[in-house]
């Protein structure tokens, strides 16, 4: 039975720390930031808050393992969990500690924390680039600020959606990357196209949570030069079937598939509408419908076409959804 | 009024104390005390040499003299096989010691009351099924009929409810106790750190409706872990100036533990004290202070902290939208506690009322419910079980439409007696194991996310692994990680004889039900052939029947002092 890789060898000592915490191999017990896997002298108290619950949430789960030495020794490494929280929580008892910690360690605190300061890493920010509302928000990630994104008002990035999950993913940084982490199997999470549970972010990647497009880029990155991009987009069904997002907003560089696919950014039902039936991207200043090859065909003011530019009140007959285009000056 | 019917109970089952409670003729839940007069009652049993057993603050005396016949703690094994250590040589099961605790509750509730008639029975509601069902099964071992298992937090939330209700004027015999909690909705935070268990709930409170939000906490975290530190501390000083340790000597070791609880339970009221203790005919005095005791445990509170906005993370949360913190469980008394929450609320906790009996006050009241509902509606249910049992010896022609209205009317009549609606949530994630088809790793795909309201119902499809795939097996889990490792399997399900030449990828669709009597469906369905298959798993019992029985027989013939 495929049970085999549950029943470990019970005489080998288990280093419960890279067993069930996944820290890098090293000294054991591991100083109080390895375990939190935090940078070293880390001085941002939310950060190390934040990465106090996020080790908790790692261990926790398997508190209830059925070995009780296994479980003895998780029972330590969440009181350890605990230990770092109160230590470093306290700005005397972390000033203390991390004088003990350098001395052992045997460099200089103050060179470490000024040369970090120095060699700014990069900041990035979150753009929504495609989406029934916000379309053109933008947000600034810090570095010690988790971002949760979904639809409950409570989120850091609200996106009112019926398709969208109250929590439907985080994005933090860790070790100097940011981490896009997917907050549930079963929730859509496209990045650049390819479905994805958790990946790690890189400059301009286009992240698709069900019906928004969100471009994760460089702060300091240049725009492209201002002639070459199409005005703002609106999408607007005027009339069909009802949908979760009546409207879907468009910024260039993003483009936007619609059909009754569940990868698609716009998800239209109904009878007639292809699985991946028509795409709509910038080309150069314009916008350019693309119909798919669906079955039914993708219409523009009556016309069954291929491709067409779009300009501002056409009409777009796609399955049973008559939709208008709105561009904005 | 004819006789009364006998009273049912609420029985508080915890790790270190428990306690047993009714519901007193004019409305009042009140405490049963033991025969020595107390209110709790030590979860301990001593087995003499002569198999005759004690329990209760006997027991723990007998810990000193007789460690090796004293079994403590065990609720922390409940639902495994056998408690950590055999007692007198002998292993038993967690269940069979909880069922002579509940047995000695029975008789002192027999004694104060004459007859009982059913129990309610509380558990952390941190459960799990297996362990729900462990601790119906010591009720059923002890010879008492469960009529609930209800949780802890929501027990003493209802109390607590009752006894607000009271201090607002209400009527205490007001038994229709929809109007106990008639006030405004609110949302109760319970902070529960009990002798053994830490629970922390987030409790919706609406007129008659207490819905269970969210759950969490730790399963190995309570009073019992504060004495350790205390008892490490003592033992330190008294090795750094005898050079003896007097952790190698278990039989002073009890003695040592007790002076250290008491000094602790002090410490709540005193700035400091002197632990006194001997080992080895050496005496000495360690005084401490709260300040001291408090450095001892910060990591102990700061994991109750983690625990909690954990929670209120999970939940998405705020302290703004929690209008009340209510502190539970002995160890709750510690200041420090009550610190800690308003410092990181900015709101002041509250104490309930007797928080060491608060929650069988709860089960008390829930218990009452039931009788409640009972004997206010006796023609309804007079007419149910006719319905149920007797329908073939009925008058069938005469009586139809007379039936059929008494069915129609009988569950609105339950309803509005059933004055207080329990609702919870699953507290552990329900799952399968499949194959990620994003990194190929063998994971627990979770299909009824843990805090879901019951009962709910999930379906998830999925695809087959192999081209060709003729059988299809779905092991069902509980837990929340991702990470196989970190789930229990509960159950499996298979699809067989799927027809040749399926492709990779055939969808196969598995919905989840959970009722709200703790049974969960499974159906796995091959959605092209529409070959399927399910299973029910019920919050399975350790032991076969035929082994209940003998056990219930066994201690029944017990005489438990």
């Amino acid at each position: 039975m495929s049970n085999k890789e549950q029943n470990q060898t019970p005489d080998a000592p288990i280093d419960a720390y890279s067993e069930y915490l996944e820290l890098a191999e090293g000294h054991r017990p591991p100083h109080l930031y390895q375990l939190l896997e935090i940078e070293l002298f880390c001085p941002h108290p939310e950060r190390i808050e934040q990465a106090v619950r996020r080790q908790f949430r790692k261990i926790k789960p398997f508190e209830e393992n059925p070995d009780r030495i296994i479980r003895e020794l998780i029972q330590d490494v969440m009181t350890h969990i605990a230990t770092a929280k109160t230590i470093l929580g306290s700005a005397e008892q972390k000033q203390e500690y991390d004088d003990r910690l350098a001395k052992a360690l045997k460099i200089d605190r103050d060179e470490i924390l000024r040369s970090r300061t120095a060699a700014r890493p990069p900041e990035h920010s979150l753009t929504i680039i495609a989406g029934p509302t916000q379309v053109g928000n933008t947000l600034k990630l810090l570095p010690d600020k988790m971002v949760s994104l979904g639809a409950d008002p409570h989120t850091v990035v609200c996106l009112p959606s019926l398709r969208m999950a109250p929590k439907q993913a985080t994005i933090e940084q860790e070790h100097g990357r940011w981490m896009l982490r997917c907050a549930g199997e079963n929730l859509m999470t496209l990045v650049n196209d390819h479905r994805c549970f958790e990946r790690r972010l890189q400059d301009d990647d286009v992240i698709d949570l069900v019906g928004y497009r969100i471009r994760f880029a460089r702060i300091d990155a240049r725009e492209p030069s201002r002639s070459a991009i199409p005005p703002p987009l609106s999408l607007v069904i005027r009339s069909g079937p009802s949908v979760a997002d009546p409207l879907m907003n468009l910024l260039s560089p993003a483009s936007v598939l619609i059909g009754q696919c569940d990868t698609s950014l716009w998800q239209l039902g109904g009878k007639g509408v292809s699985t991946h039936h028509a795409k709509v991207q910038a080309d150069g200043a314009f916008w350019q419908l693309r119909d798919l090859h669906s079955e039914g065909g993708t219409h523009l003011n009556g016309e069954r076409i291929e491709s067409s530019i779009l300009a501002h009140r056409d009409e777009i007959k796609l399955g049973p959804y008559e939709i208008q285009v709105r561009l904005r000056k | 009024m004819p006789t009364e019917p006998a009273k049912s109970v609420g029985i508080d089952l915890g790790t270190t104390f428990s306690a047993i409670a009714y519901v007193d003729g004019v409305g009042t839940p009140r405490a049963i005390p033991t025969s020595d007069g107390a209110y709790v009652t030590p979860s301990a049993v001593y087995i003499k040499p002569d198999r005759s057993i004690v329990v209760g603050e006997a027991a723990l005396e007998a810990l000193r003299e007789r460690p090796d016949r004293v079994a403590v703690n065990f609720k922390r094994d409940m639902g495994e096989k056998f408690y950590s250590e055999p007692v007198g040589g002998r292993e038993f099961s967690p269940e069979a010691l909880s069922a002579l605790v509940l047995k000695k509750l029975a008789q002192d509730a027999v004694e104060a009351l004459g007859d009982i008639g059913g129990a309610v029975i509380t558990v952390p509601a941190y459960f799990g099924d297996a362990r729900r069902k462990a601790t119906q099964d010591a009720g059923r071992i002890a010879g008492l009929n469960v009529i609930d298992i209800i949780n802890e937090p929501t027990a003493a939330a209802l109390a607590n409810a009752f006894h607000t209700f009271l201090a607002q004027g209400g009527e205490q015999s007001d038994l229709s106790i929809a109007r106990i909690a008639a006030r405004a909705p609110s949302t109760t935070l319970v902070y529960d750190l009990g002798g053994g268990t830490f629970d922390v709930t987030v409790i919706r409170i609406d007129h008659n409706d207490f819905e269970v939000i969210a759950t969490g906490g730790e399963v190995r975290l309570g009073g019992i872990d504060f004495d350790k530190r205390v008892v490490d501390y003592f033992c330190d000083e008294f090795r750094r100036r005898f050079g003896i340790d007097p952790r190698d000597t278990p039989e002073s070791m009890e003695r040592i533990r007790n002076t250290c609880e008491l000094a602790k339970i002090s410490l709540s009221e005193n700035p400091q004290t002197v632990l006194i203790c001997e080992h080895l005919g050496r005496k000495m005095q360690v005084p401490i202070t709260r300040g001291r005791f408090e450095q001892l445990t910060a990591d102990l509170i700061a994991r109750t902290q983690i625990s909690t906005e954990m929670l209120l993370e999970d939940a998405m949360l705020t302290w703004d939208r929690i209008d009340n913190i209510l502190l539970v469980g002995g160890s709750s008394r510690m200041p420090r506690v009550a610190r800690m929450l308003a410092e990181i609320s900015g709101k002041e906790p509250e104490m309930a009322i007797a928080p060491d009996q608060i929650v069988a006050h709860g089960a008390a009241l829930h218990a009452a419910i039931c009788d409640f509902d009972r004997t206010e509606t006796p023609q309804a249910t007079g007419k149910e079980k006719r319905l149920d049992f007797d329908s073939a010896a009925t008058d069938a022609e005469a009586d139809k439409e007379q039936q059929k209205m008494q069915a129609i009317m009988a569950p609105t009549k339950a309803t509005a007696a059933h004055a207080i609606k329990l609702s919870d949530v699953n507290s552990h994630g329900l799952g399968v194991i499949v194959r990620s088809a994003i990194d190929r790793k063998t994971v627990n795909s979770v299909i009824i996310p843990k805090n879901t309201p019951l009962p709910t119902s999930r379906v998830k499809l999925f695809g087959t692994e192999a081209k060709n795939q003729r059988q299809v097996r779905l092991r069902i889990t509980e837990g929340d990680t991702r990470d196989p490792r970190g789930c229990t399997q509960i159950g499996e399900c298979m699809i067989r004889h799927l027809p040749k030449g399926l492709p990779k990828g055939a969808p196969v669709e598995v919905s989840f039900r959970y009722d709200s009597s703790g049974r969960i469906h499974v159906k796995a369905v091959e959605l092209t052939s529409r070959i399927s298959a399910d299973v029910q798993i019920e919050r399975e019992s350790g032991f076969k029947k035929i082994d209940l029985d003998r056990m219930t027989d066994a201690v029944s013939e017990l005489d438990v002092k």
